[in-house]
């Protein structure tokens, strides 16, 4: 006993000395400028979840600010792939950086973990290619269905105007959204494309054109900035219009830019994964970790950009148990490639179940194929909620 | 000294001239001098200030193109499309081309470019050809580095690169999305230098640069500098001071020549002024001490004697000849006034007083005045006294020269006497005392100078007064004359009250004239010459001879309106000839009538005139018979003048005026060549004519003429006789007269005494002329027919004719009975109406002809004309 008691302990002491001994980075490639709070909120939920594992302390979070720039997000990736210290990438709340180098992600094994980017096409690898990104967050190619639902069959909308951001990320919704309209009776009225960095002009014109169209509904797929331009250009021209949003819109200042009367005007409803339920439903998990979160008696919503807080932690708590099983494998011993490559494969092969605020995670991922689309999505349609804001900016579930 | 003070003016002028010149010039080179110390620094400064203000005009137009451009770059860098390349939300690399396409963007855009944040290179588009060649990657890093700085806050950048003369700039504006630098966009500028430099000639250089490159070293220090404002760009500007010292040079050259103009100008005015002024004044003032000095010392050297006054006539100086002239010294005189010591106890001359007055009116005197030496003898000077008067010709005092003449006034006084009576005997006859010729021309020429008319005039010559001298010698004629002459002065009225005197006047020999008094009339002249002519009648007595002489008197008068002032003389004299013509001792008064003869003479005259010189006389041939053989033994030319006017004169008609004019010799010329002419020529028709005559003047045969005209004939002349009047021979007795003669009888021409017995012939010269003919006067033939005295004047003419050894023509042989008288009488030659009139040349060739044809010789009766 004493032996086992002994190897036991000198097991986890090597362990831990491993552990201990060798320290890894995690990066944060997020937009630590436009869309702070997402980046913040997600970084807080990820450094909560660490400071809740047992080696917390051995993997130093390394925030990198890509300020919504597609080539500085590479520039991190590179500087990522050249550390022999960084063994996990988190990203942040754009999808472009993903989108436009997934195949340079998937090439030379970057394990990139999304808590916020809800693109579809960034977790689905191109044939051939190892699949190394990974999601907890919204996937679009299931927002599509769920905002038909929302405004179609809940929301008694008869004509859908959409409203993208002219990115890869707005890009691929608006395939998913025209594909998912295919076979309904109602229709689209209007698509438009606004620039990232839309003006207030610009705006003006796409709302003349919306409130032309006739729609009485509109699909929002915004960041925040842009976001707050169009959706007081559009309650400005179109009051009557009702707005369900991408939660891209909750990544900054949007309930600071756009006021309460306005969201209300729109009746504004944005996508959300169902953590406010969850605090709703009391969830120990989550209001252990807003307290881990040294938040106090917080709750959910009093964190901005909760979303990403929500996504972070319970992705990080995944990446815990991942690596807590990869540590156990070979792999581990090699280098940092090596260690990439265990945790990764310990993601996909999770063999126990992974309490988050969201859910309970039984096999988030698995191995991806064509075939299985989903296999690295974390989450799935019946994950999400619309939500609305409160009038001091906090979100609150839909009744 | 003299020369000396004759340069000084000239010295003077030069020293004003040089002196206006040298202030002129050193005026202007002050002024230059002046200017070109104050408009350098000035210039320098304008340059300095226009340079500076081209720098900053310069480095606007610079910022202006910055700022154009970056506006055009930051519109681009705004565009979604950049912004999502730049974001790498999309790969397009040509995004700027298709930005630009249909894009107007400025010519000197040259080239743009995209870069992402990191400085990659996402798009470029090259607009001109300029491209971006000469710009590396290392300065678009450079450019692009500050902009992309995560850390940094420069949102512009520009680079300057320089391509031979060409400028470039690269500018990079950022491409932000949300406010954050997300990428760069690049333009390449052409800087069209010549858009930013205007060209300007005070630059010498001008260019854009780098401010971190700009030289800091001493030696660029000219340069001048202007940043640009929000760049690193600063412009230099080099002046080019080689041009602001040519504007310097030219403005100063330009001011001193417009200075000097001005003072030239200036100072011309003031040396025409000064050379009146200044100059003029002081020439005339130098002249006048010249002059004074010269005077002074001339005074002082003078023989005259010169004495200056006051107003008051008070004595200030007297020259060393006063003393000498005077006898008074410098200083016994001054104050005194020079009457009261010069003019002795009278004190002052009326006369001198009298003038005195007139030169203190400021007119100088000349006068001749007594004056009495120191010692009391007189001596006379020649005085001038002149008023001496300042410039304003106020008068101040009077200057006196005197001169002593006291032997020339009595030398002038001899003189005058002398002149007094040569001046008398010039106009008076020494014989008779009376006035001459020259006093009745001066007379009738003082009378004419009065306008007055000449008034009467009585001619008078003295009958057979040559006898007197013939007869009784020249003292007898000399005593006749003063008689004569004695008588016209006592008759004559002298200077009277009630008529001014008459002029007795000997004009020569025993001519005399009465020029009478203003207002005498003909009959008062009438009644003189009557009273005289009875005083000349009255018997003289010469040397105990009684001498009784008459004359005539001839009157002519101004005032009888027929006789014009100037032909008074005249008239008085054709009175006279008619008196004498009429008998003499008589009065003749020159009447209408008289007066048109003598203008019928004077037409006659005329018609004379125009005639010797149109050839007008016609030498008729009076034949001439043998009066044994009645042959032609010659013929004689006599005289015609077939006037146009006046129809066919004889010589009766127009030879007493020819004379009176002196034509005769002219005349006879004439006659003589025609009549030589026309005899040779019937002598060439086989007529002989043996002798042909003429009538000869005494003037024409002493002249020379004659003799030479016959010797041009040569030998196949017709033999020819001259025909002197007896009248000639008594008058003339000459050598010459002789001569002549004697060379015509050498010559071969008779030589025949004309009118022999009209009362004049001296035997005596006769004889001494020895002539080869005796005309007897045809008055002594005419009568014979009837008076036996004549008959046996006649006989006793022929006879003394033969004792001579002469041949006798007869003329006047006017009947038969004539002929056969004078042919009893022993005449050889007869000449007469009788026998032939005179008849021009062609009758006289019929006459002889029709001779020969009658086979006779003598054809009695036979009559031409």
């Amino acid at each position: 006993m004493v032996q086992l008691i002994w190897t036991a302990f000198m097991l986890n002491f090597f362990v831990v000395s491993a552990l201990t001994a060798e320290t890894f980075e995690i990066y944060i490639d997020a937009d630590y400028s436009i869309s702070r709070d997402a980046a913040e909120s997600i970084e807080l939920g990820v450094s909560t979840a660490l400071s809740q594992s047992d080696f917390g302390s051995d993997i130093e979070i390394i925030p990198k600010n890509h300020r919504g720039n597609v080539r500085r997000s590479f520039r991190t990736m590179k500087e990522f792939l050249k550390n022999d210290r960084a063994l996990v990438m988190i990203g942040g709340l754009h999808s472009p950086p993903y989108l436009t180098h997934r195949d340079f992600i998937n090439k030379n094994e970057l394990l990139l973990l999304l808590p916020w980017s809800a693109a579809g096409p960034v977790t689905r690898s191109a044939a051939g290619d190892q699949n190394w990104i990974f999601r907890l967050s919204v996937d679009d190619f299931k927002t599509a269905p769920f905002f038909i639902r929302e405004t179609l069959d809940h929301g008694n909308c008869k004509n859908l105007a959409l409203v993208l951001i002219d990115t890869g990320w707005g890009r691929a919704n608006f395939t998913s959204l025209t594909e998912g309209l295919d076979n309904r009776a109602e229709g689209i009225a209007i698509v438009r494309f606004f620039s990232a960095s839309i003006g207030e002009a610009s705006a003006q014109l796409l709302a003349e054109d919306v409130a032309r169209s006739g729609a009485d509904c509109a699909v929002l797929l915004a960041n925040w900035d842009s976001g707050a331009v169009v959706v007081n250009a559009l309650s400005n021209r179109t009051p009557d219009l009702r707005i369900f949003s991408h939660w891209g819109i909750l990544g900054g200042a949007f309930a600071e830019q756009v006021s309460h009367e306005t969201r209300k005007g729109v009746d504004l409803r944005v996508l959300q994964t169902c953590g406010l339920q969850k605090q709703a439903d009391g969830s120990s998990i989550l209001s252990d970790a807003v307290r881990a979160a040294g938040l106090g008696g917080a709750a959910l919503n009093d964190i901005p950009a909760s979303t990403g807080f929500v996504h972070g932690y319970d992705l990080t708590r995944i990446l815990m148990a991942s690596i807590k099983q990869a540590r156990a494998t070979p792999e581990w011993g090699g280098d940092i490639i090596a260690k990439r490559r265990a945790v990764r494969m310990a993601l996909e092969n999770l063999n126990a179940p992974i309490h988050g605020i969201l859910k309970s995670y039984s096999a988030p991922f698995l191995h991806y194929t064509p075939e299985t689309p989903d296999a690295h999505e974390a989450l799935g349609l019946d994950d999400l909620c619309m939500a609305v804001f409160e009038a001091d900016g906090r979100l609150s579930l839909t009744q | 000294m003299l020369h000396t003070l004759k340069s000084d003016p000239s010295l003077l002028v030069r020293q004003f001239w040089s002196l206006l010149f040298g202030v002129t010039t050193m005026a202007v080179l002050v002024a230059g001098l002046a200017l070109w110390s104050t408009a350098n620094p000035f210039l320098r400064n304008q340059q300095n200030e226009a340079i500076q203000k081209s720098a900053e005009d310069s480095a606007r137009n610079v910022e202006i193109i910055l700022h154009q451009h970056r506006q055009i770059l930051a519109f681009v860098a705004s565009q979604k499309d950049i912004i999502s390349v730049s974001m790498g939300y999309v790969e397009n690399a040509d995004i700027l081309k298709l930005l630009l396409t249909d894009a107007e963007v400025p010519e000197n855009l040259v080239w743009l470019g995209l870069y992402d944040a990191f400085g990659t290179s996402l798009a470029e588009q090259k607009i001109t050809n300029a491209g971006k060649s000469r710009f590396s990657n290392e300065d678009i890093n450079s450019l692009i580095a500050p902009i992309i700085d995560p850390n940094g806050e420069i949102l512009q950048s520009v680079l300057l690169q320089q391509d031979g003369p060409s400028f470039y700039l690269l500018i990079a504006t950022p491409v932000r999305n949300n406010g954050f630098t997300e990428g760069v966009v690049v333009g390449k500028v052409d800087l069209l230098i010549d858009d930013i430099f205007p060209p300007s000639p005070i630059i010498r250089s001008a260019t854009v640069m780098d401010a971190n490159l700009a030289p800091t070293s001493m030696d660029d220090m000219d340069e001048m500098h202007s940043a640009v404002a929000s760049s690193n760009l600063i412009v230099s500007i080099v002046p080019d001071r080689e041009h602001v010292a040519l504007a310097g040079r030219q403005l100063l050259f330009k001011t001193i020549g417009a200075i000097s103009l001005v003072m030239f100008t200036a100072c011309g005015a003031l040396a025409i002024l000064g050379r009146r002024h200044i100059i003029a004044p002081h020439l005339k003032l130098q002249e006048q001490k010249r002059e004074l000095n010269e005077l002074a010392s001339v005074a002082r050297l003078a023989s005259d004697s010169i004495i200056i006054t006051d107003l008051e006539e008070k004595i200030v100086w007297t020259n060393p000849a006063f003393e000498k002239l005077s006898g008074y010294t410098l200083c016994e005189v001054v104050g005194r006034r020079p009457c009261d010591f010069l003019q002795g106890a009278r004190k002052t001359s009326p006369s001198l007083d009298a003038r005195f007055g007139s030169v203190g009116d400021g007119v100088p005197i000349k006068t001749i005045i007594e004056n009495i030496h120191k010692s009391g003898h007189r001596y006379w000077i020649s005085l001038t006294i002149t008023p001496l008067t300042d410039e304003d010709g106020a008068a101040y005092g009077f200057m006196s020269f005197a001169s002593d003449i006291t032997d020339a006034k009595h030398q002038r006084e001899e003189l005058i006497r002398s002149k007094d009576e040569t001046e008398f005997q010039a106009m008076h006859d020494s014989l008779t005392g009376l006035p001459n010729r020259r006093a009745l021309d001066a007379a009738l020429k003082g009378r004419c100078a009065f306008n007055a008319e000449v008034g009467t005039m009585v001619r008078i010559d003295l009958d057979h007064f040559k006898n007197v001298n013939d007869n009784m010698g020249h003292a007898a004629g000399d005593f006749v004359l003063c008689q004569v002459a004695d008588i016209l002065s006592r008759c004559i009225r002298n200077n009277r009250i009630d008529r001014p005197a008459d002029l007795a006047v000997r004009l020569g020999g025993d001519e005399f004239v009465i020029l009478l008094g203003f207002g005498a009339s003909v009959e008062t002249a009438g009644e003189l010459s009557t009273r005289l002519l009875s005083e000349i009648r009255h018997p003289m007595s010469f040397e105990g001879k009684s001498i009784k002489i008459g004359a005539s008197f001839g009157i002519a008068s101004s005032d009888d309106c027929v006789t014009a002032a100037e032909d008074v003389l005249a008239g008085a004299d054709a009175a006279l000839y008619e008196a004498k013509e009429n008998g003499r001792n008589r009065v003749s008064i020159y009447t209408k009538a008289l007066h048109r003869t003598v203008q019928d003479r004077r037409e006659m005259a005329l018609e004379l005139r125009v005639a010797i010189e149109r050839r007008e006389f016609e030498p008729y041939f009076q034949p001439q018979f043998d009066a044994k053989t009645d042959a032609i033994c010659g013929v004689e030319v006599l005289a015609r003048w077939p006037s146009k006017r006046l129809g066919m004169l004889t010589p009766d008609s127009f030879i007493p005026v020819a004379e009176q004019l002196s034509l005769m010799p002219e005349i006879d010329k004439i006659l003589f060549e025609k009549a030589i002419e026309q005899i040779m020529r019937l002598h060439k028709t086989g007529i002989f004519i043996p002798q042909i005559s003429f009538n000869v003047t005494a003037e024409r045969l002493t002249s020379g003429e004659l003799i030479s005209t016959i010797e041009r004939l040569g030998e196949n002349r017709p033999a020819i006789a001259i025909e002197i009047l007896e009248s000639v021979l008594v008058e003339e007795e000459s050598d010459i007269f002789h001569f002549q003669v004697d060379r015509l009888r050498e010559a071969g021409v008779a030589i025949e005494i004309d009118d022999f017995g009209s009362g004049h012939t001296s035997i005596v010269g006769i004889m001494k002329l020895n002539p080869d003919v005796m005309k007897v006067d045809q008055r002594l033939i005419l009568p014979i027919v009837e008076s036996e005295q004549a008959r046996g004047l006649l006989q006793q003419i022929i006879g003394m004719g033969k004792v001579m050894g002469l041949k006798v023509t007869a003329e006047g042989v006017e009947t038969d009975a004539h002929i056969a008288i004078v042919k009893s009488m022993g005449c050889d030659v007869l000449q007469g109406y009788g026998l032939a009139y005179p008849m021009p040349i062609d009758l006289l060739e019929e006459f002889v002809r029709s001779r020969e044809h009658a086979d006779g010789h003598l054809i009695s009766g036979a009559k031409a004309g």
